[in-house]
């Protein structure tokens, strides 16, 4: 298992450096131009020297192995110096809109995302998994009925219809929570707290339902798939409890499948909840992503775009170790 | 806003306590907290770095220019103690220098004084290479900024300017201070971080907290120079989300006391304003929404030289006849009343406003007239021969490809303009671009309008401040965008006419301001009759603003949020 695991991690280093070139090529190559969204009144020539004071006269190669030597170079060593308490004054990584180093954006955007969209793939995957265990010990029971129907709202109901229909009804007709989020407000006393309860609210509820559809469908299916196996009949058999066959048998062999919907749903947690993001003002990353893509500021758009395929490739990583833990027949030894 | 009432009454208390030994009035910062929507969120407070209002207006809560326009479009001074003019010697007889003189009691946020010395460094600063600054057309003809004495500055320029207010003058271009921005001279410019967020200003406000496309906090600035103001004590600017949620936190929700920039259809919009919040309020600025008509020919065949003068003539769109048609197919009140509800007016002239600017020599055309559109095309030859309901003459059919950016609104107006062409015998082809690529003006794409790779495009333009000299210059034979100057220019129509070059050359020579306005009305003429633009739509300012906020005045010459220091909560 962990020379596997080394193998995977030593694997996954030229594809991350491949990733990152097709990346930078896809952005640079596409009609892109941070000077479109100015004014028509700016004259061309200072199109022009807004473009050179950003350095993209520089040849494609040169750029691409510039913003290498910044991301994996520069910003971790002014990480480090910043954890030791040290001035660097190496040249950091600048997004081309606001001029604010790419770490610093990415920093201050982080916290809404994860209480958000973290919290809100925990609330589904706690709701998905009574839901879809209980859905499969009586298939088209009333428990399975409500699921399935739930999962349908959940999966078929867009966010940003969900997400406005909520502002109506609880900020505009009945006044009771906020529809705007607010990025500045700090937990420092119970009345603060209530506060970022109450605006988390909506746009938690809202990616909440949708995790909870996708997960309780897959574990429902894992779980009456596992259900019929001869090893429950043999554990039932044998005279164990219902909770024990359930949760001790069925559930550990089923969750095999789910762990891995779950690998590939974390790292979305980071790329934040582009449409639910927008409408509740939570602007988090998935925020600042599409906001990096319509300034046309490719150092953003490449960071981040980049930041996401390392927590793909390294969640994929994890999955496959926990399936491993899970699944000892799995273990790669 | 109800969910930082702790956030804004912790700041109250901690302004109070800072004010304490300077207060002389209970006035300042009376008014409580003032939360304002701009959807577009801010990611830079350097007015000289920015990529438009969602920037440039924040920042006016904490940088001033040495004169700026009020809500009429006059021109008020603001940092400077009164306006040059020739009469009072402020700018010299040949018109080649202009000398501004600061107000004497200003402070900077941090307490030290406002000198001449900080306006030369501003000029300066913009004015080096290689910073990037995207003001510095304003001052592309400044050959020396000098301080005279501590309070008085000059500006010299190239040649003689009838109009001098350009550089330092209105919302683009506030002055900063020397101290803070020394270090970030040209290419510095970029990566001076602290400065470009949280710039040190004259303004009402200071900034307390900027997260880049997301939050601008502002608290009162102790140092303001009246000393009852502002009324606000801190101010939010949040943004994010999209025109229309932003209306509802004003209108609906009460969340927020301002929401800018509403372009949302008129119809929701005033659905939402009966609930009886607050209320919309709008200006008129030079915006004009119009169709360019490509003069040269853009077909495929001409390879390199499509659209261009070397290319040739269009074929048909140089025909007064067709052009005058087209113009008078087209209901403009209905285009207005769709897209853009009491926020749009009708208008035949490309440069409507200021009104003494406004020419009316060219309102016939606000009534649709299709029967007359068809006569004129049937008179000139224009006739449907072959029954397929396009009309042609010599073997050329009157079709056109009519191209402009994504956007809601304009692929409606595309399709009513469509509908009405196709009743008078103009067949119509249309096609929409991402407004990235379209406003892109990169060489290598073909589908930027400064190409414009068809007959007809269309989008919004206008000019900042009130002086409309540069904008009527962008229709000169020199301003033609083509391949020998990398497709630079804003003549997109390619409409080049001796006698309008002397005009504008003449323009710049005169500057009474009655005399400037006569010809700035010829030159709009003439761009009309030679149907070289279709404008269609006189596009407003929207906005919305709580019930209980006083003071507000709506300008579209200026920052919106100008006057901020006024603003107070109706009790």
């Amino acid at each position: 298992m962990f020379t596997y695991t080394l193998r995977r991690l030593a694997f996954s280093v030229p594809l991350l450096i491949a990733i990152s070139l097709v990346i930078f090529l896809l952005i640079d190559l596409a009609p892109n131009d941070p000077t479109a969204s100015l004014p028509l009144t700016i004259p061309d020539e200072v199109r022009d020297q807004i473009r050179t004071g950003l350095g993209l006269d520089a040849p494609t190669h040169v750029r691409y192995l510039l913003w290498c030597k910044q991301f994996f170079v520069n910003e971790p060593l002014n990480l480090l110096d910043g954890l030791i308490g040290r001035d660097s004054d190496r040249m950091r990584l600048l997004s081309w809109s606001t001029h604010a180093p790419v770490a610093d954006l990415i920093a201050q955007r982080l916290p809404q995302t994860l209480w958000v969209v973290g919290l809100s793939l925990v609330i589904g995957l706690l709701i998905a998994l009574p839901v879809g265990i209980l859905s499969a010990r009586r298939p088209y029971g009333w428990v399975d009925q409500l699921g399935t129907f739930a999962a349908m709202v959940g999966f078929s109901v867009p966010s940003f219809f969900l997400g406005v229909l909520l502002i109506l009804l609880f900020s505009v007709h009945l006044g009771w929570l906020p529809s705007i989020y607010d990025t500045t407000l700090r937990v420092a006393d119970w009345h603060s707290f209530t506060l970022q309860l109450r605006q988390m609210v909506m746009p938690v509820t809202v990616l909440a339902l949708f995790n909870a559809a996708q997960f309780s469908r897959y574990l429902r299916a894992s779980m009456l798939d596992t259900l019929h196996r001869d090893f429950i009949r043999t554990a039932r058999a044998k005279g164990m409890s219902e909770p024990r066959v359930l949760l001790g048998h069925a559930l550990r062999h089923a969750m095999g499948p789910v762990i891995t919907v779950l690998a590939l749903t974390i790292p979305q947690v980071f790329a934040g909840a582009i449409v639910t993001e927008q409408v509740f003002r939570v602007n988090g990353l998935g925020q600042l992503l599409i906001s990096a893509i319509h300034g046309g500021d490719l150092p953003l758009v490449q960071t981040l775009t980049f930041l996401f395929a390392v927590l793909i490739v390294a969640f994929n990583l994890l999955a496959d170790i926990a399936h491993g833990l899970l699944d000892p027949r799995l273990r790669y030894d | 806003m109800t969910n930082n009432k702790g956030f804004s009454r912790g700041w109250a208390a901690a302004f109070v306590m800072t004010l304490l030994p300077v207060a002389a009035s209970a006035e300042r910062g009376a008014s409580g907290h003032l939360d304002i929507l701009y959807w577009q969120a801010p990611t830079i407070l350097n007015p000289y770095l920015s990529s438009g209002p969602k920037d440039i207006e924040p920042a006016s809560l904490v940088l001033e220019p040495l004169a700026r326009y009020d809500e009429t479009g006059a021109m008020v001074p603001w940092l400077a103690a009164e306006m040059p003019t020739r009469a009072n010697g402020g700018i010299s007889e040949d018109l080649t220098t202009i000398t501004w003189t600061l107000r004497p009691d200003l402070y900077w946020s941090d307490g030290t004084k406002v000198t001449a010395d900080d306006v030369v460094f501003t000029a300066k600063y913009c004015m080096t290479q290689e910073g990037g600054c995207q003001q510095a057309g304003k001052f592309s003809d400044v050959t020396a900024v000098e301080a005279l004495d501590a309070l008085t500055v000059r500006l010299t320029f190239a040649a003689p300017k009838p109009f001098p207010y350009g550089p330092l003058v209105g919302v683009e271009t506030p002055i900063l201070q020397k101290a803070q921005f020394l270090p970030c001279l040209g290419g510095a410019a970029q990566s001076c971080t602290t400065q470009n967020t949280a710039p040190i200003g004259t303004g009402p406000y200071r900034v307390t907290e900027f997260r880049a496309g997301d939050v601008v906090a502002f608290a009162a600035n102790p140092h303001y120079r009246d000393p009852d103001k502002p009324g606000f004590a801190t101010v939010t600017i949040k943004g994010g989300g999209d025109a229309i949620s932003a209306a509802r936190a004003v209108l609906e929700t009460g969340e927020a006391d301002y929401a800018w920039n509403l372009q949302v259809d008129p119809s929701v919009l005033d659905a939402m304003a009966d609930g009886g919040m607050g209320q919309i309020i709008r200006s008129f600025g030079t915006p004009v929404e119009r169709l360019m008509i490509n003069r040269t020919d853009p077909s495929p065949t001409l390879g390199a030289r499509r659209s261009t003068r070397e290319g040739g003539a269009h074929p048909f769109l140089t025909d007064p006849a067709v052009l005058k048609a087209m113009s008078l197919a087209i209901d403009r009140a209905a285009v207005a009343a769709l897209g853009y509800g009491a926020a749009g007016k009708p208008t035949c002239d490309i440069l409507p406003a200021p009104a003494i600017y406004a020419s009316s020599a060219n309102d016939d055309c606000l009534t649709q007239d299709l029967e007359q559109a068809r006569q004129i095309l049937e008179n000139a030859g224009w006739v449907d021969a072959d029954g397929d309901g396009v009309r042609e003459k010599n073997g050329i059919r009157l079709s056109v490809l009519f191209q402009t950016s994504i956007n809601p609104v304009r692929q409606d107006t595309q399709a009513l303009l469509k509908s009405w062409w196709a009743d008078i015998g103009i067949e119509t082809e249309l096609r929409q671009i991402d407004p990235s690529v379209f406003f892109g003006g990169d060489p290598a794409s073909p589908d930027t309008f400064q190409k414009f790779y068809a007959d007809i495009q269309m989008f919004t333009n206008f000019f900042p401040g009130t002086d409309p000299e540069a904008y009527l210059n962008n229709w000169t034979c020199k301003g033609i965008p083509e391949p020998a100057n990398s497709w630079l220019g804003f003549n997109i129509p390619r409409y080049c006419n001796p006698t309008y070059d002397a005009l504008a050359a003449e323009l710049a020579k005169t500057s009474a301001l009655e005399d400037r306005a006569a010809i700035a009305r010829q030159m709009n003429d003439m761009l009309m009759q030679a149907g070289a633009l279709i404008p269609l739509v006189h596009r407003g300012d929207v906005s919305a603003i709580s019930n209980t906020l006083l003071g507000v005045k709506m300008n579209s010459w200026d920052s919106e949020l100008w006057n901020i220091a006024d603003w107070t909560r109706a009790r």
